[in-house]
Formats: structure tokens, C-alpha cells, sequence
């Protein structure tokens, strides 16, 4: 009532209509120019990447022919063009391409990103940086690990410093600063720890992480979870000329079953001596882990297995089965024989392996 | 009398106002944050973050497709052979036949050479009985489930109990997956380990382009119905739930194109026998693990893409509404517990106070306005001028809420190429006040009276 | 001089090693996944196939074994490329029966070597 007959509510109703109906035409003209200029600017970045890496193949100084880079699509195209090279080429090409870089200055225009306000933003130029692979990075990666607040993008300079890795130290500063951060996932951290393998692959000094891993054994300094990480790692790269380090691990670590899990990978391969001990393991994961690679032991182990496939647990039982139906045929007999076991479960594992088996052959 | 007549008039529009400005600011604000989390995305992902999972040997965790399907011979071949391009490096397809009472199964036999698989299922959460389980001959990452008639949620607790791997997606049998949708849609619990849900953005499939099972061009549909629902599943999907990420309060993940992690989903008993089973289960999430103190996150990653078939009669739009209504009536009731309960925080406070009312509450109010203004109008109790300028302002802030969405969706994902087709979909902004949306409104009230009905009904197929 | 095949996703990888094989004088012809790349074979014929394993509709690995099943194709030799180390895909690959097993990244005049001496071999 008092309302409605105050003459500045209609006065503000007529405003607000009018203020709708102006934002309204004005999104749309907005939508509709950003659109057009989003598209054709697309256009143009898969043309200058085009551009930018027939040049780098054909021509010696490739600066010569291309233009400078100025917006940050400009930058983008270079970007993505040479991280495509470098990711998979090594060679002369990868040195005209970084040459390229500093040339156009394109790392000091992330580096300059890096430093903006807003976090994501920052993220994102230090993933482009990430990218390029640049040995002279380094001191730049650890310097704004230091000064940066927000977590996610540090875990985003981890993972660009791991891709830098030259030696044992850099590796082990690595996972040193990775040890202050909340653990984030075993995928992150064994992903961290692969490119360090790879990085020195590519250098020819593999056998500096199994320096490493020596180095951190005794570390109490490093999470239990990152030296698991790192073995992991080193199975997943492939490092069998790791294997005494990792004997090392089982031995000293015997109390704790990640550790254990993550050495019976390579163990299995080098040294299969340790599958009945592991099979019999208390905790059911390391038992189960054991089983996977039972198949390398031998038939010392078939009376082991034959007792597994009627364990309470489902992946036990499941996997003790697969892993005689591996071992030939004194494995196929003990399978045959457990199908008519009363004990069901464990009579469907050895029917599934069966057939399994049989199809195989 | 009248005095009465007229405090209670103005009574009730102050209550219609209030509302009005509350769920419209309450749109504003979502699209807002929409924004935000949209920009933020463009930011930190990139297609090179996705090809990480590929190009590695261990960076990534398999998962189980499910598809839940009933009657579905005409198009589940389809299905299958574009789930089986999935760009994915381990992944295995479950369908799950529900007792359909076509030759789903034999037309199966036929196409992919199927044999028994003898795997031991564990029977971790309960369903209707599983008649037989076969695998495909040439592709040994496709399982056949034929089980008895359940209902959708029966038929994908089956799957989930058959499923060998830690992560599992729903996915509706009519629906179409990009190829990269798993690749981004299950890179965020690798990157984190509290992740125990995310669902991806569901689009229109009518009159899209489609080639060997993938959408090669994305185009409007002619059909003004179809049309509409482009523009209100761009709506529902971008800012109604890219907002709810920056307080963790995701409700719903649609059925249609949803990836789960299995141990969770199984600490939860796995899908409820219900209508609403989608937002049931992800309600039941949140309660479980804010129960029992577990640090979780459920969101929405805005990119990849599920493709799917929407209603193109009045008919079979009215009936969807209808049961997506009834669905969300019947969790919010099985959840009760999480209305209105700081022990719930910001999910029960924000989250589940939007649906109680702006998504139910909303409408019947909605409609009583509609009935109410003319009435009071013509009983000389409102002035003509306030009336339309009351109307002209929700509409036109309607339209913006319904424009800023197709903003945002042209902003980061452009998949409408045409200049003509985004011109159309502002258009279609406008038409939705002039029908479509009261048209829903209405099912949606009815919807709340009819409660008790829990049939999953039988859609048209449409071929392509 | 040999009728090059190179599949893979990337342009720019394509169009390196496009133009790098080119150069060398082979004739080459690329193909961006394992679908397109069938579609090609028949009518290009090609003497060598460079193959990425990671490609979308289609992996490496399938185009492989349908190549293999092909009487006509069967005998096309293969490269494969890749980024993956572990042993178990490795010897996937080589179970499938290709040639070669190259883990990037590459070092493409090392490649070109390669290819010459492989094509050499298999000509005489």
C-alpha cells in the first residue's frame, strides 16, 4: 500500500525494465561478436601452428621466416606447436624449436603470467611452461614453488620440475618439497617420479634413481607413501637393473604392506624367491598382489595356490585360480580337481580359469 | 469482509514478489558462479591434460559402462558400436538387458558373437534375479547381462555387481558418448583422491548430424519443441549445475551420463527402486559421507559431452516432466533427513533448500501467481501499470537468465557453429515464456498430486 | 624411393614427418586415425606403415590385427610408435606381428636411417 503509491517505485520499476531490456540486446550482440571472434581467431591459430612447424623443419634459424608472437593466441600457437615437437622428437629439430622459444622470448611471457593474481592463471602459464621443457627453467620452478600460496599450482610445479630432473639431487629436492605438500594421489606422485625416469633416460643417466632410491630408504623426512610412489615408478619404467635396491626395501620394510606390494612387482621378475613368503602374508592385499605374479614361481608354489583358491576373499580365490591355470598343465590338473570341490566359490574360480585356459590354447 | 479480502491480497503478492525475486536472484547468482568455474576450467584444462591418460601406461583407472536397457533393439547395436570407439585404454561394457520383452538379446547374439561368461559375480548389493551372463566373441571387453524385469535401478545394480573395475558410468541406452567423454569425465579422481562422483553435460541429440555412432555437426533441431529443450538443457546443465561445484553441493547427476566410484556407490546399497534413482543415489552420497566424516567431493565437469534423445511430442515431453518431478518429490522425501539440517551444512542448507523451493515450492507458487494477479486485477485490487510492469520485468529477466545461458555455453564450448542457430536459440529464450514453460509448470504441479505412480515409461524411439 | 603411410593423431606430427620422408624422396601419405588410414590403404598401397598406437576411434593395436587378418594387407610392414614402456605392451605389439617398435621421442634422422636400411633389406 505504501508502497505502490511512493512515485520513485515506478520510476525504479521503469528503470529496471529498461535496464533488462538493454542488457539483454546488448548479451546477445556480445554473444554473438565474441563468437565470431573466437572462431575466426581459431582459424587463424591453427594456421600459424602450421606455419610455425613447417618452418622449424625446413628452415635452419626458423626466426627468419615467422612472425613475432603477439597476442596471447599468438603465444598459444607457439606453445602448443613446439611442446607437440618436443614430446615426441629428439634431435636437431627439438634445438631449432627451443632455440625458437628464446628467441620469441615465449618463456619470459609465461614466466610474466606466472605472476598475475588470479591462481588458475597462473596454473595455466606454468602447465604451458611445463610444456616446453626448458633445461634453464629450473632456478625459475623452484623459485616460485617458494613464493607461490595456492596448492594446486604448486603440485603444478612439481610436476614441471620433475620433467627437469638431472640428477639424484634434483630428484631428491623434488621429493622433498612434494613431502611438505598434502599427498595428493598415487597417480600424481608416480607420474611425478616416472617423468624424473624419463628425464634421465633421455640423458643417459638412468642409474641415478636407483642412487636416488638408496639415498631415501633411511629418510624418515619422506613420507612412507612417496618411497612406495617411487618404487612404483621404477616398476613402471621398467628399471629391472634396479632390483637389488628394491630387495633392499623388502627386506628393510617388512612391516608395512604398501612398501611390500609395491617391491613384489620387479621382485617377482628378479627375484621369485620371495613369492612363497608373500603368499602367505597377513594383510590380504599383499597376498593378492603375490597371486598376480604367482605364475613366475614355479611349481614350488602349487600347493600354496591350491590352499588360496579357497580363501574367504573373492580376489583371492579368483586370482589363485588364474594364477594356476598359468603354470601348465599340473596347474590345470589341481583346477580340474578343485570344480568338484564342495566348497562352491571356490569350484566357479576354477571353472572361470578353466575355460580361461582352454580358450587360450 | 473486503478489508479482509483486500490485507490478504496484498498479502499473498508480497508472498508471490518475494518469491520472484528470490528464485530469480537465486538463477542469477548460479549462472554467476557458473561463469567463474567456467573460466577457471577453460584455464586449467587443457586437451593435452586429457592425452595424458592415454599416452601413459598407468595414468588413468578403468572403468565399467553400464547401460541399462528395456526394449531398446532398435538402437542398443548403435550404442555398442559407439561405445566400443571409445578413445579409453581399458574399459569394458556392460548392458544390462532388463526382461525386455523384444529380441534385444537375439538381435545381441547375432551382432557380437556372444558366449558364456563364467567370471563369479559377486553379489554385493540386491536386484532381480540374473538369468544368464554372456560376452562378446570379437570384443572381449563387452558383457551381456539378461536379467528379469527390475526397473533402471535394479538393472544397473546388476551391472555394477558384474563390473570387474573401481570406477562404473550409467549411461542411458539412446544416449550417444563423445569419444573423449570418459577420458575427461574420470581425469578428475585420478587427480584426487576424495572424488567420488562427477556427471558430464548432457545435450540434445534431434537433429544433430550423426555418422558410424559419433556427432559429426551440431545443429538446432526444426521441431520448435526440441529446440526449446536445447536451450533448457544448456539452462539446467550450465548454470543450474556448474554453480552448485563451488560449495560442493551437486544434487543431481543426470542418469543419462554419470561416472561413479563403485566402493562408495556399494557402501550406499547401490540405486534405490525409485523414479528419481539418479538424484536419490548422489542425495544418499552426500548423506553418507558427511555421516560418517569422510572427505568426498561430487561435481560437475562441464566438458565432456553425453548426446541424448529428448521428447519430440508434447505427449511424451509431458509425461518426462511428469515422472522427472515425481523423482525429485520422491528422494527429497526418502532424504528428509538432509532438509533444512546444519548438520548437513552447506548440501542441506543451500543445496537441498534450492529443491524444496525453488524446484518445488517454486512452481505451485509460480502458478498460483498466474491465477491470482488477473483475479485480483479484475477485483480492482491492483493497478494496471504495476501489474505490467511487474510482468514485463519477470519476463525480460527471464529471458536474460535463458540468454546468459546460451552465453555461456557459446563462450567456452561453441558447438553450435551456425551464427543462424545461436540467433535461434535467443529467440526460443523468448518462446519459452510463451508456452513451453508454463506448460512444464503445470505437469510439474500436477506431478506433486499424482505422487504415488512409479511406472519408468517407454519412450518412442526415434531413428536416425 | 617407397610409398610411406604415416598414421597419427597429431598434425604436427604429421606433418613433420611429412615433410621430412618427402624430402628424402619417399612418397608419403598420412592418415589422422586408424579408420582413415584404412580407407587409404587399399588404393595407396603403401610399403611401409608408421603407426601411432594411441589414436582415437581406433587404436593402433586394432588397426594392426585388421590389417593382419587381410590376406591382401597381411604383409604391408609395420612400425609402431609410441610412448608406452611397459614390457607387457611391447610384446603385444610384437605378438600382433609388426616389424618395429620405436618409443618416442623420436629422433627422425635416426628414423630415416632406419626405414632406409629396413626398405634396403627387404627390397634386395
Amino acid at each position: 500500500m505504501r508502497l505502490t503509491s511512493s512515485p520513485h517505485f515506478y520510476a525504479c520499476l521503469y528503470i529496471a525494465v529498461g535496464l533488462l531490456a538493454a542488457f539483454n540486446l546488448f548479451e546477445i550482440i556480445f554473444m554473438l561478436f565474441h563468437k565470431n571472434r573466437l572462431d575466426k581467431s581459431e582459424v587463424e591459430k591453427e594456421l600459424l601452428k602450421h606455419r610455425i612447424s613447417t618452418a622449424i623443419i625446413t628452415v635452419t634459424d626458423p626466426s627468419e621466416v615467422l612472425p613475432k608472437p603477439v597476442s596471447a593466441m599468438n603465444y598459444a600457437a607457439y606453445n602448443e606447436a613446439v611442446s607437440s615437437i618436443i614430446e615426441s622428437f629428439e634431435g636437431e629439430i627439438v634445438e631449432r624449436a627451443t632455440k625458437l622459444i628464446y628467441k620469441f622470448e615465449i618463456d619470459l611471457y609465461y614466466k610474466r603470467l606466472s605472476r598475475t593474481t588470479i591462481w588458475f592463471k597462473r596454473a595455466h602459464a606454468i602447465d604451458m611452461l611445463s610444456a616446453l621443457k626448458l633445461k634453464k627453467n629450473r632456478e625459475f620452478f623452484y623459485a616460485v614453488f617458494k613464493s607461490e600460496p595456492v596448492k594446486e599450482v604448486r603440485y603444478r610445479i612439481l610436476y614441471g620440475l620433475s620433467r627437469l630432473a638431472r640428477d639424484r639431487e634434483d630428484i631428491y629436492s623434488i621429493s622433498k618439497l612434494l613431502a611438505t605438500l598434502p599427498y595428493l594421489t598415487a597417480k600424481y606422485t608416480e607420474d611425478v617420479f616416472l617423468n624424473t625416469i624419463t628425464a634421465l633416460k633421455n640423458s643417459g643417466k638412468e642409474e641415478e634413481f636407483g642412487f636416488f632410491l638408496k639415498q631415501i630408504m633411511t629418510d624418515t623426512g619422506i613420507p612412507l607413501k612417496i618411497k612406495r610412489d617411487c618404487l612404483s615408478a621404477c616398476y613402471l619404467a621398467g628399471c629391472e637393473r634396479d632390483g637389488l635396491i628394491v630387495k633392499e626395501y623388502y627386506s628393510a620394510f617388512q612391516n608395512e604392506p604398501a612398501i611390500i606390494i609395491a617391491c613384489i612387482r620387479t621382485l617377482a621378475n628378479v627375484d621369485p624367491g620371495i613369492l612363497p613368503e608373500v603368499l602367505r602374508h597377513k594383510d590380504w592385499r599383499v597376498r593378492l598382489t603375490a597371486l598376480k605374479y604367482a605364475h613366475l614361481g614355479g611349481t614350488d608354489l602349487l600347493h600354496d595356490l591350491k590352499d588360496l583358491v579357497h580363501d574367504s576373499n573373492y580376489h583371492i580365490r579368483l586370482n589363485a585360480a588364474l594364477a594356476l591355470s598359468k603354470l601348465g598343465d599340473p596347474g590345470l590338473e589341481i583346477l580340474r580337481g578343485e570344480t568338484a570341490s564342495t566348497d562352491k566359490f571356490a569350484a566357479n574360480a576354477a571353472k572361470y580359469a578353466l575355460t580361461g585356459a582352454e580358450a587360450a590354447s | 469482509m473486503s478489508h479482509f479480502l483486500v490485507s490478504a491480497a496484498y498479502y499473498i503478492q508480497g508472498i508471490i514478489l518475494v518469491y520472484f525475486l528470490a528464485i530469480n536472484s537465486t538463477y542469477t547468482l548460479l549462472i554467476l558462479f557458473a561463469l567463474k568455474d567456467i573460466v577457471q576450467n577453460s584455464y586449467l584444462s587443457t586437451s593435452r591434460g586429457a592425452r595424458r591418460l592415454l599416452t601413459s601406461d598407468s595414468y588413468y583407472k578403468p572403468v565399467s559402462i553400464i547401460v541399462p536397457a528395456y526394449n531398446e533393439s532398435a538402437v542398443i547395436s548403435d550404442c555398442i558400436r559407439s561405445l566400443l570407439n571409445l578413445h579409453y585404454p581399458e574399459f569394458e561394457i556392460i548392458v544390462v538387458n532388463d526382461g525386455s520383452s523384444d529380441e534385444t538379446i537375439a538381435r545381441l547374439k547375432e551382432d557380437f558373437k556372444l558366449g558364456a561368461y563364467l567370471k563369479p559375480v559377486r553379489r554385493q548389493i540386491p536386484h532381480a534375479p540374473i538369468k544368464n551372463i554372456y560376452i562378446s566373441g570379437n570384443y572381449p571387453n563387452l558383457i551381456i547381462i539378461d536379467k528379469e524385469t527390475g526397473g533402471k535401478a535394479d538393472a544397473i545394480n546388476a551391472g555394477i555387481n558384474v563390473s570387474s573395475y573401481p570406477i562404473f558410468c550409467s549411461l542411458d541406452a539412446d544416449s550417444l558418448l563423445e569419444p573423449d567423454a570418459i577420458l575427461k569425465s574420470s581425469k578428475p579422481f585420478i587427480e584426487n583422491d576424495e572424488v567420488i562422483a562427477t556427471g558430464g553435460i548432457v545435450r540434445v541429440l534431434n537433429g544433430c548430424l550423426v555418422k558410424d555412432g559419433a556427432v559429426l555437426e551440431a545443429e538446432l533441431p526444426t521441431k520448435t519443441l526440441e529446440a526449446i529443450q536445447v536451450l533448457e538443457y544448456a539452462r539446467a546443465f550450465l548454470s543450474g549445475r556448474t554453480g552448485w561445484n563451488l560449495i560442493n553441493s551437486l544434487l543431481i547427476i543426470s542418469g543419462a551420463f554419470g561416472v561413479f566410484r563403485k566402493d562408495m556407490v556399494v557402501a550406499v546399497n547401490g540405486y534405490r527402486k525409485t523414479v528419481g534413482e539418479d538424484m536419490d543415489l548422489v542425495m544418499r552420497l552426500h548423506r553418507h559421507c558427511l555421516d560418517n566424516k569422510i572427505p568426498y567431493k561430487i561435481f560437475f565437469v562441464p566438458d565432456p559431452v553425453c548426446w541424448t534423445q529428448v521428447p519430440f511430442t508434447l505427449t511424451m515431453l509431458r509425461k518426462q516432466r511428469n515422472r522427472w518431478h515425481r523423482g525429485l518429490l520422491d528422494s527429497l522425501l526418502a532424504n528428509r533427513s538432509m532438509i533444512l539440517n546444519p548438520k548437513y551444512g552447506a548440501v542441506s542448507l543451500l543445496g537441498v533448500s534450492y529443491f524444496l523451493f525453488v524446484e518445488v515450492l517454486g512452481p505451485i507458487i509460480e502458478l498460483l501467481g498466474y491465477i491470482l494477479i488477473p483475479v485480483f486485477y479484475f477485483m480492482g485490487l491492483l493497478d494496471a501499470k504495476f501489474v505490467l510492469l511487474l510482468v514485463a520485468m519477470s519476463l525480460l529477466w527471464g529471458i536474460s537468465i535463458n540468454i546468459s545461458a546460451i552465453f555461456l555455453d557459446t563462450y567456452n564450448f561453441r558447438r553450435y557453429k551456425k551464427q543462424k542457430d545461436v540467433l535461434r536459440l535467443c529467440l526460443m529464450s523468448v518462446v519459452d515464456f510463451l508456452g513451453y514453460r508454463q506448460i512444464t509448470l503445470y505437469e510439474r504441479v500436477r506431478a506433486c498430486f499424482y505422487f504415488r505412480g512409479t511406472q519408468w515409461d517407454t519412450q518412442k524411439r526415434q531413428s536416425q | 624411393m617407397a610409398k610411406i603411410l604415416i598414421v597419427d593423431d597429431d598434425d604436427t606430427i604429421l606433418l613433420i614427418f611429412r615433410t621430412h620422408l618427402s624430402k628424402a624422396g619417399h612418397l608419403v601419405e598420412t592418415a589422422v586415425d586408424g579408420v582413415n588410414a584404412l580407407e587409404k590403404i587399399p588404393s595407396f598401397k603403401p610399403d611401409l606403415i608408421l603407426l601411432d598406437i594411441n589414436m582415437p576411434r581406433m587404436s593402433g593395436f586394432e588397426v594392426v590385427k585388421r590389417l593382419k587378418e587381410n590376406s591382401e594387407t597381411k604383409d604391408i610392414p609395420i612400425f609402431i610408435m609410441t610412448s608406452l614402456k611397459q614390457d607387457a605392451n611391447i610384446k603385444k605389439a610384437y605378438d600382433l606381428g609388426i616389424n618395429e617398435y620405436i618409443t618416442k621421442p623420436i629422433n627422425i634422422e635416426h628414423l630415416k636411417l632406419r626405414i632406409d636400411k629396413f626398405l634396403g633389406n627387404t627390397c634386395s
